[in-house]
């Protein structure tokens, strides 16, 4: 059980980071996020399956046609509104949410369908009984996440990412080329969207719902990281992966996103700065 | 030497006008200090001058060039630097992190420029690892003008710079503006703190209502009774 809970909280982690980077960056909450992670899985299901390209270029390709497209939505839509302030934004974001999930439902029909076929058989491990397919999820995750570790933490261009994030005036001030920034934004965090949808088809199944359905666990991550932050989402992330899972012991299976919603209010109760919180210490 | 020259600015927000025909002139190594009581327009001069609001009327050149309406990341680029009043630093970025954004339009190697500031101030070459939302109001304002002066600027526009200081601090500050100018930076700043800033400054101008009320240098405006009694508190 700790195994599926790190499985879905390295889903969820990956998926928080985008969600927390547009947050920071653009200051609105992106509803479309979810959805993006759905484009992502299909295009995935579409490269795998349709083409037959192996896993790992069908993942590549859903990870740039995903970012790619963000960015042009981007531009299409959220740039001209960019000025209006967070709600119309966030409103903006619900429609694109429902237009990219509808033309998904266009495109490959309302039902499920599986990345992966036929039942593995898991290996042993010690006690513990792990299948190779979640050996591959928490791998990926892992390698993307220390990628965008180390992108934010030591190249310019993701430097000046967490100081728009930070302050965004200043950024202009201090002469940061702010519109450089937020296409790299949208790139980098749809991109680790699209390879969570990938990993998340290639656990359970692709589903034109199956994004939106996330999207709670995912705002939970965020909010219990602190919003705006990137490295508290992907603690955040496992946090609620791994408590949704354990969960499943104590109250049934479907229920498990009301946890996410529990610590999320719980949160947003008593610290709602984020478990990671430095805003005090900044103010003083 | 003139590097800036403000000739009947009119600017504001929006609908409401705030800047109405300011001149302004600063030559090359001099230090000029805008006083006047709140509300005057000081602090939407800067930001008129540096591009962050829009421009109603009126022309700004520097360093013999028109500049007006060109943005923050067209002016750093031509040697201004602008040092906000407040959330002049990123707090969640190291002091290092700080002043290499600082340097973000520059492609070149920016090491010379990290030990000049840090060489004018020492304290954040310790604390260099720190993350500046940790530092105390002194530190952050050192971080500031630091991060200003990472792609060595001509001129250096100033907000408030010792806002919220300590005495010590603040003439620490003060004193530290007084060696960048030194260094060959032309330096235009806001003070509340007029008396100590018109000490270290070449010239001053005092600004009522979004116009110039007087001007002169520092020391006749310090001596001045109508200035003292009415903008130095006396």
């Amino acid at each position: 059980m700790l195994v599926y809970g790190i499985v879905l909280g390295s889903i969820i982690a990956l998926s928080a980071i985008g969600l927390s980077l547009t947050y920071g960056i653009l200051n609105f909450a992106n509803f479309a996020h979810g959805d993006v992670l759905t484009l992502g899985a299909y295009t995935a299901f579409l490269l795998k399956v349709g083409l037959g390209l192996p896993l790992l270029w069908a993942l590549v390709g859903a990870m740039a046609a995903t970012a790619l497209i963000s960015v042009l939505l981007d531009k299409a839509v959220y740039q001209k509104l960019r000025t209006r302030g967070p709600v119309t934004l966030l409103i903006a974001s619900v429609g694109v949410a429902l237009i990219l999930r509808n033309a998904i439902v266009v495109g490959w029909g309302a039902g499920n369908q599986y990345i992966n076929q036929g039942i593995q058989f898991p290996y042993r491990v010690g006690g513990l009984l792990i299948k190779p397919d979640h050996l591959v999820i928490i791998g990926v995750a892992f390698t993307l996440g220390l990628g965008i570790h180390v992108f934010l933490r030591y190249t310019k261009l993701g430097k000046a990412m967490r100081a728009m994030a930070d302050n965004a005036e200043l950024a202009r001030v201090t002469g940061i080329d702010t519109r450089r920034v937020i296409a790299w934004t949208w790139i980098i965090g749809s991109a680790a969207a699209a390879a969570a949808g990938v990993l998340m088809g290639l656990d359970t199944q692709l589903s034109p719902e199956m994004g939106w359905t996330m999207l709670l666990s995912i705002f939970a991550a965020v909010i219990l990281g602190g919003i705006g932050s990137p490295y508290g989402a992907m603690a955040g992330g496992m946090i609620i992966g791994i408590t949704q899972e354990l969960s499943t012991a104590f109250i049934a299976t479907a229920y498990k996103p009301v946890v996410a919603f529990v610590i999320m209010l719980l949160i947003l109760l008593m610290r709602p700065a984020g478990i990671f919180n430095t805003q005090k210490a900044v103010r003083v | 030497m003139s590097i800036l020259k403000v000739t009947d600015l009119h600017a504001g927000y929006g609908d409401v006008k705030i800047l109405r025909g300011v001149e302004i002139e600063v030559c090359v190594d001099e230090i000029v200090t805008v006083i006047g009581p709140n509300g005057a327009g000081k602090s939407t001069l800067l930001k008129a001058i540096f591009g962050l609001i829009s421009i109603s009327g009126g022309r700004i050149h520097f360093d013999g060039e028109e500049i007006t309406g060109l943005g923050p990341n067209l002016l750093v680029r031509r040697g201004i630097s602008f040092v906000p009043q407040s959330d002049h630093v990123f707090p969640r970025l190291t002091v290092h992190e700080n002043l290499q954004m600082g340097a973000f339009v520059s492609r070149g190697p920016m090491d010379e420029a990290l030990a000049r500031v840090y060489e004018l101030f020492p304290p954040l070459q310790e604390r260099r690892k720190t993350l500046t939302g940790l530092l105390s109001g002194g530190q952050r304002q050192m971080v500031a003008i630091g991060r200003a002066l990472m792609l060595s600027p001509k001129l250096l526009l100033l907000d408030e710079p010792t806002a919220g200081l300590s005495p010590l601090y603040a003439k620490l500050v003060l004193d530290k503006v007084q060696e960048i100018n030194a260094g060959g930076v032309a330096i235009l700043m806001i003070e509340q703190n007029a008396r100590a800033a018109l000490a270290i400054s070449d010239r001053g101008y005092v600004l009522t209502m979004g116009k110039n009320r007087v001007d002169g240098e520092a020391r006749r405006l310090l001596a001045d009774r109508e200035v003292a009694e009415l903008f130095l508190g006396g």
